[in-house]
């Protein structure tokens, strides 16, 4: 989005392809409170639109739906979304992350049956009900206790020996009587016809596999880069990230941003910093091009 | 058509005594999906028309109101469940009201002749 305002406000012909939300990540969060200038706090979904707006303010266009497609061999480079297929002369790489999955049976089917992601959300369902939390991170430790408000027992399925959340969130996860731990486990099934009823469980040492009757799984695993697309067109590392030099992928004209080559941050405030860089340096890159101007 | 602000108590009179179909959506403040696509459900009325009834139901606006939802099979938001004659006949769910939502509406209620 921040890429969008600069490169509009510079005159540039501008297109956003949105994906399925305009916003991404940030649409799905409910308070966004390290934003500079919204010191009272602003919903995912607000300050989404307010970069919407903001974008459009100097001409951006948007197009809703997922790029299914991309060829980047020659110029104009082609994005296809649906049967739409749209060309330009200077691409930036913006798509973000996906919430990773465990690829195990039960997963898709039972998704907003029992399976979900987020706690903020979905969490009062569980009310006197069980929730097996997967992960052990951060953000599985925080909506662990979020979900032990309204839960009986939660329980965090964990494949390490420990948990990799930092100290003052793990603290206060040990001392609630509601949450339990399954170290050394991970889940290989989830059970059910039209809700989720249990999973089933291996313990990692032993081998061993038992099933766990559960009302809810909340997957909490991390997230992974959004760039399968671009596969054969840009250099990716193993992990999905795009291979860059600052904002620069490894096609002339092309460029980066966001959580895409930030493994570190993935901030909004960040995001928005390399969007504005991808931003300038498309900017200055169709400048020193024979014919400058967008189609 | 315009949109029904549905409570826990009027269930009887308003979805299962209902002389149209009646599309319920049930969410609630905190549910940033349920912001999300606030605008599409907003547009329902105009696309649906005068032969069915649209009802949001807000989950989180009392305890009894949660634990009726509950009742009624809902295990997360944004969920619409759409009524016939009083039976539920088609449900969408999370991030499938996301494609297409009064398409989806369309289709279900073409069970409910």
């Amino acid at each position: 989005m921040t890429a969008a305002i600069y490169a509009a406000r510079s005159k540039l012909k501008t297109l956003v392809v949105t994906g399925p939300m305009v916003g991404g990540q940030i649409a799905f969060t409910y308070q966004i409170d390290n934003y500079p200038g919204f010191f009272d706090g602003i919903s995912g979904p607000d300050l989404s639109s307010k970069f919407k707006a903001h974008a459009e303010r100097f001409g951006t266009k948007f197009l809703e739906g997922d790029a299914i497609k991309v060829d980047f061999t020659a110029s104009p480079y082609k994005v296809w979304v649906r049967e739409i297929l749209l060309e330009a002369r200077s691409i930036i790489v913006a798509t973000g992350m996906l919430p990773r999955k465990l690829g195990i049976s039960g997963e898709d089917r039972l998704m907003g049956r029992g399976v979900f992601v987020c706690a903020t959300c979905d969490a009062i369902f569980y009310e006197n009900r069980k929730v097996v939390v997967v992960g052990g991170g951060d953000s599985a430790v925080q909506e662990a206790l979020d979900i032990a408000k309204y839960a009986t027992e939660v329980t965090i399925v964990h494949r390490r020996n420990k948990l990799r959340a930092c100290t003052c969130l793990t603290d206060r996860v040990i001392n609630n009587t509601r949450i339990r731990f399954l170290y050394n486990t991970v889940v290989e099934e989830i059970v059910g016809e039209k809700r989720v009823n249990a999973v089933k469980i291996r313990d990692l040492k032993t081998g061993e596999t038992s099933i766990k009757e559960t009302d809810g799984v909340l997957l909490a695993i991390g997230w992974d880069p959004n760039t399968s697309i671009f596969q054969g067109q840009l250099n990716i590392d193993d992990a999905g990230y795009i291979v860059s030099n600052g904002v620069r992928t490894s096609k002339s004209g092309v460029f980066v941003a966001g959580d895409l080559i930030d493994k570190q941050y993935r901030q909004v405030a960040t995001s928005c910093g390399s969007g504005c860089a991808a931003a300038l340096e498309a900017i200055g890159w169709l400048e020193g091009q024979p014919n400058p101007e967008m189609f | 058509m315009s949109i029904v602000t549905l409570q826990h108590t009027d269930w009887d009179r308003e979805v299962i005594k209902a002389n149209r179909p009646v599309v319920v959506e049930f969410w609630h403040e905190s549910c940033p999906l349920c912001k999300k696509i606030e605008s599409s459900v907003l547009e329902l009325p105009s696309k649906l028309g005068e032969r069915v009834i649209l009802a949001r139901f807000n989950v989180m606006d009392n305890k009894e109101n949660r634990r009726f939802a509950i009742e009624k099979g809902v295990i997360g938001t944004p969920t619409f469940k759409i009524y016939c004659k009083g039976v539920e006949i088609g449900e969408i769910i999370g991030l499938e009201t996301l494609t297409d939502l009064h398409g989806t509406i369309e289709n279900q209620l073409k069970s409910c002749d």
